[in-house]
């Protein structure tokens, strides 16, 4: 099924996919309407009958024109992606190792050993709390067309090397706290089995709520699970993403429309 | 002049239970001893005592937990995986023989024997099977987890100031050659029957009596105010093996276990009984407590004897909203919580082209 009519949601994890969308061999140039917002911002999103309603969010339509309207309507649509929107594999894994470890990981005495199955499910229920799954969850509760989730990207290596010193004050609490929490499971020995387990527990939540759960593209990946620095939106954003990136993502989203 | 004439109306079988109302008795129970709201309590003991922990937290009161849930499992998978079931994650504990030995386990007085079972390449901790649902992935891990497991039953008993403990059944299986008593037989959840290995036991009053003094003897050693609210399940058996119709089985092993309550609350001023197994399984509900497995029992039956619990200490059961800790945790918040500037530069570099 060849989307005439895709609508992608998110937050700022969306602007790589925006970025690359206009590729001319994409299936989705000239098609796609942005619905997106800071998270928070999307807290607040609902159903009002068919459409998909937020006071705050953003609305940019075919071809990329920003309209005034902050909702979508879900009929007029014939596929719906969201992306990032809270749903990271180092994020919740991160949440979960300050209480517990897999047996074999490094530990002390606050942390608990946890069985892979537990894990997988405690992050199912992390995940379903997310607000990419709580939106896509409300889309489908009004229409049976396809749904895909796209956790946003690992952070990017290089945050295991940054000079917190070099940057900006505005980022950098935001940093020293997501270096304590992520870099610890940044790594081969970790990083790794974490997200085998991350994946599997998404496909498990995807086949409960019937949304499809398009994974990291490999090639961006580390064997740590973090970004490699080369797709990084800019030596100083070690979060977000940029066009090359964005572009492995659409490809992978066309691999799962066509098969 | 008879001896029962000045009797109270509870001495009386029409007025103390034909006459009462399915809402609960009057003047059942009586407490021994005062439980404040702060006061730290440990639960433990067969499935029916996961009722009481769950209501005694609800309404305030401190139930320790020693082994919380990781974030993110739903309150119904916490529960499959042992987790908020009791004060540590040990699973139904049915006999107090098994109590008994999970304390000096845990204290360094006993070593269990054939205690790892496996099952199609998976391990489980035979003294807990059904806390890890879908085993673990080497026997190495099992002694992990029991090794924390232990740890944390030391946490709490160190720390623990009453111990409510539900007696649930008399009968067991036994791997004979360590004395080693197991929550389920071999076979059922993991491992294999071996009936050169593994006996049948029904506990008599006296191992009864005895094992519980042996438990409240070395919890006092560690905490000598250490006080204790025992109960009997009103769960019958599922099965019995003891060659007796299941109906006299249950009946039996219940009568046992009363009287053991009733003669260590009789001789103990720190231990206390509270009758919510006459409440629920006795002539008064005429069955109505139960579920239609007539096994199992209902919510009103739970409620209706948490009441003249919770009513006996000084709390109604309406007016203490407390947490309930089967309710997932809230999520901490974490680096990636709050949207901030950069998250902001970034829609706007490709969205305000």
């Amino acid at each position: 099924m060849m989307p005439t009519a895709p609508c992608f949601i998110g937050n700022s994890h969306v602007a790589c996919i925006k970025d690359a969308v206009d590729h001319p061999q994409s299936l989705f140039k000239d098609k796609v309407t942005f619905f997106y917002s800071r998270s928070k911002s999307l807290e607040d999103t609902e159903l009002n009958g068919r459409r998909l309603i937020s006071a705050s969010a953003q609305v940019i339509s075919p071809p990329h024109i920003q309209i005034a309207q902050t909702e979508v309507d879900i009929d007029s649509h014939d596929l719906f992606a969201f992306f990032g929107l809270r749903l990271s594999m180092v994020s919740l894994c991160s949440r979960l190792y300050e209480r517990c470890r897999l047996p074999g990981h490094p530990t002390d005495p606050q942390h608990s050993p946890i069985s892979r199955s537990a894990m997988h499910a405690a992050l199912e229920g992390l995940a379903a709390d997310t607000l990419a799954i709580r939106l896509a969850k409300l889309v489908r509760q009004c229409t049976d067309k396809p749904i895909f989730v796209v956790p946003q990207p690992g952070p990017s290596e290089t945050l295991r090397r940054v000079d917190l010193e070099s940057l900006g004050p505005a980022v950098r609490e935001r940093f020293e706290r997501a270096k304590k929490s992520w870099v610890p499971i940044m790594n081969e020995e970790i990083g790794g089995v974490l997200y085998d387990i991350f994946v599997d527990a998404l496909k498990s939540l995807g086949a409960k709520e019937r949304l499809v759960f398009v994974d990291q593209p490999r090639e961006t990946m580390t064997a740590g699970c973090c970004t490699k620095p080369e797709y990084q939106a800019h030596p100083k954003d070690l979060l977000h993403a940029n066009r090359l990136y964005g572009l492995k993502v659409l490809q992978e989203l066309e691999g799962c429309l066509r098969r | 002049m008879s001896p029962y004439e000045r009797l109270p109306p509870r001495a009386f079988w029409r007025s103390g239970v034909a006459e009462q109302s399915l809402t609960g008795i009057a003047d059942l129970y009586r407490k021994k001893f005062a439980i404040t709201p702060a006061a730290k309590i440990a639960a433990a003991g067969s499935c029916f005592a996961q009722h009481i922990s769950r209501h005694l937290r609800l309404h305030g009161y401190s139930v320790m937990d020693v082994e919380p849930p990781p974030p993110g499992l739903t309150s119904e998978m916490a529960r499959r995986f042992g987790y908020t079931l009791y004060s540590a994650r040990y699973g139904n504990i049915y006999v107090v023989r098994h109590l008994l030995q999970l304390l000096q386990e845990a204290y360094g007085h006993f070593e269990p024997g054939d205690w790892i079972w496996e099952r199609q390449g998976r391990y489980f901790d035979a003294l807990r099977p059904a806390v890890e649902p879908n085993g673990l992935d080497s026997p190495e891990e099992v002694k992990l987890h029991r090794k924390q497991h232990l740890a944390r039953v030391r946490r709490l008993f160190d720390t623990a100031e009453v111990f409510v403990f539900t007696f649930g059944l008399t009968e067991t299986w036994i791997h004979a050659p360590s004395g080693t008593v197991y929550p389920t037989a071999p076979g059922t959840v993991a491992g294999a029957f071996d009936s050169n290995l593994h006996l049948f036991k029904n506990f008599i009053f006296d191992e009864i009596y005895s094992d519980f003094m042996r438990v409240r003897q070395l919890l006092q050693s560690l905490r000598p105010d250490m006080r204790f609210i025992l109960t009997v399940s009103p769960v019958p058996l599922t099965a019995t093996a003891s060659d007796q119709h299941v109906l006299s089985a249950t009946l039996y092993s219940k009568s046992v276990l009363r009287a053991v309550a009733g003669q260590l609350e009789k001789e103990y001023a720190d231990i206390d009984y509270f009758p919510s197994y006459e409440l629920i399984a006795s002539h008064f509900s005429r069955g109505r407590f139960f579920e239609a497995n007539l096994r199992s029992v209902n919510e009103a039956g739970i409620q209706t004897a948490m009441d003249i619990f919770l009513r006996e200490h000084g709390v109604e059961s309406a007016a203490l909203p407390g947490k309930d800790q089967n309710a997932s945790d809230p999520l901490v918040m974490d680096a990636d919580e709050e949207d901030d500037v950069v998250c902001e530069q970034r829609l706007l570099e490709s969205f305000a082209r």
